[in-house]
């Protein structure tokens, strides 16, 4: 709890979130369900209002198992949630879109359309909700894979907008990140120790992906130099701080098919969907 | 021999490996490298309490190992 404290300190928001309302956006997984877990514990000292949502991406054999943990929870904790389907919002679930690239009818891998259609839903039901906050439980490691990610693309920009807190601007809620300083190790301890609940599933997907092979390229360096994933987050805050007058310059507007911001005319959910729709249609 | 040896639980593969460790007992971490497991990417109970790497595993511990799975 204290590197939880410790982040919303260094993010600003402790002493403002009497009050608010938050969305804490969960997989049903050991990370968010402990985010949700914290905000709602901090939710009787700080008066804050606390939603549960869970994007349903329509992996079979994956995804069922966590949402059935995930209604658990919520329904402990006394915290009210819900369940959105993709496949219901799109038009075509993860596991269609797997089946595409593995084809080859799309350049699109399904982590990428997962993550962008995951952030874009998101922040939609957050703005229906008038969400103060959206809460996610992105951990220390999470955050290293993507500083080292964004370094091998050499897409120095996005280094600019990760951090504990970020968005805020022109219908971005306000993305909050309270197990920045815990380690993926860390997390998993604290649920096993709290004697939470969650199946010990896999997205079938993951190896597809850059991030598992960041993710084990660091865990092995952790191990043979140990503060490894410290050290790369300390930098990636220096990186962070030093390029931020980049993204100042970025120029946010509506985009014109959803009206979510974005700095192109459509943002990128709404071109995979049209590039989606394209071999469903 | 049976009194030599460890049963070592991994969760996620749901597979059950029994090790020979030895009388004196074998440091938890190198169990684990044995196996081919990263420390880093496991959490690791000693007969149902949390233990660290430096543990050591002797003969008749019950070893369950927790992977840290991605898309937590």
């Amino acid at each position: 709890m204290d590197k939880v404290m410790l982040a919303l300190r260094r993010a600003g928001v402790l002493n403002s979130l009497r009050g608010k309302k938050v969305l804490v956006a969960t997989s049903g997984g050991k990370d968010s369900l402990n985010a949700l877990y914290v905000m709602h514990t901090l939710s009787e000292d700080y008066d804050v209002d606390v939603k549960a949502v869970l994007i349903n991406e329509g992996i079979r054999g994956y995804r069922e198992l966590t949402i059935q943990a995930f209604m658990k929870f919520c329904n402990a904790l006394k915290v009210k949630s819900k369940v959105v389907s993709i496949e219901n919002e799109y038009k075509f679930s993860i596991d269609y879109v797997a089946r595409a690239y593995l084809s080859g009818l799309i350049n699109y891998k399904p982590c990428t359309v997962c993550g962008v259609l995951k952030r874009h839903l998101v922040n939609r039901i957050a703005v229906e909700e008038e969400a103060d906050y959206v809460v996610t439980g992105h951990n220390m490691d999470d955050e290293v894979q993507t500083f080292l990610i964004n370094i091998v693309r050499g897409t120095v920009k996005n280094l600019a907008r990760e951090g504990i807190l970020t968005g805020g601007v022109l219908g971005f809620v306000p993305r909050l990140k309270p197990l920045y300083y815990v380690t993926d190790k860390e997390s998993l301890t604290f649920f096993l120790v709290n004697k939470f609940e969650t199946p010990i599933v896999e997205c079938p997907y993951a190896s597809l992906s850059l991030r598992y092979h960041i993710r084990l390229f660091l865990n092995e360096l952790e191990y043979k130099s140990p503060g490894t994933k410290e050290r790369l987050l300390e930098l990636k805050d220096k990186f962070r701080a030093s390029l931020s007058k980049l993204t100042e310059t970025v120029q946010l507007k509506r985009c014109i098919i959803c009206g979510q911001p974005t700095t192109r005319e459509i943002c990128r959910a709404c071109e995979i969907v049209l590039q989606v729709r394209k071999i469903t249609d | 021999m049976a009194s030599a040896e460890v049963i070592v639980k991994i969760v996620k593969r749901n597979i059950t490996i029994t090790k020979k460790v030895g009388e004196a007992g074998l440091k938890i971490e190198d169990l684990l490298r044995e196996l081919g497991i990263n420390p880093i990417s496991v959490v690791v109970f000693k007969n149902g309490v949390i233990v660290t790497e430096d543990d050591l595993a002797k003969p008749g511990d019950v070893i369950k190992v927790y992977a840290v799975s991605p898309g937590g």
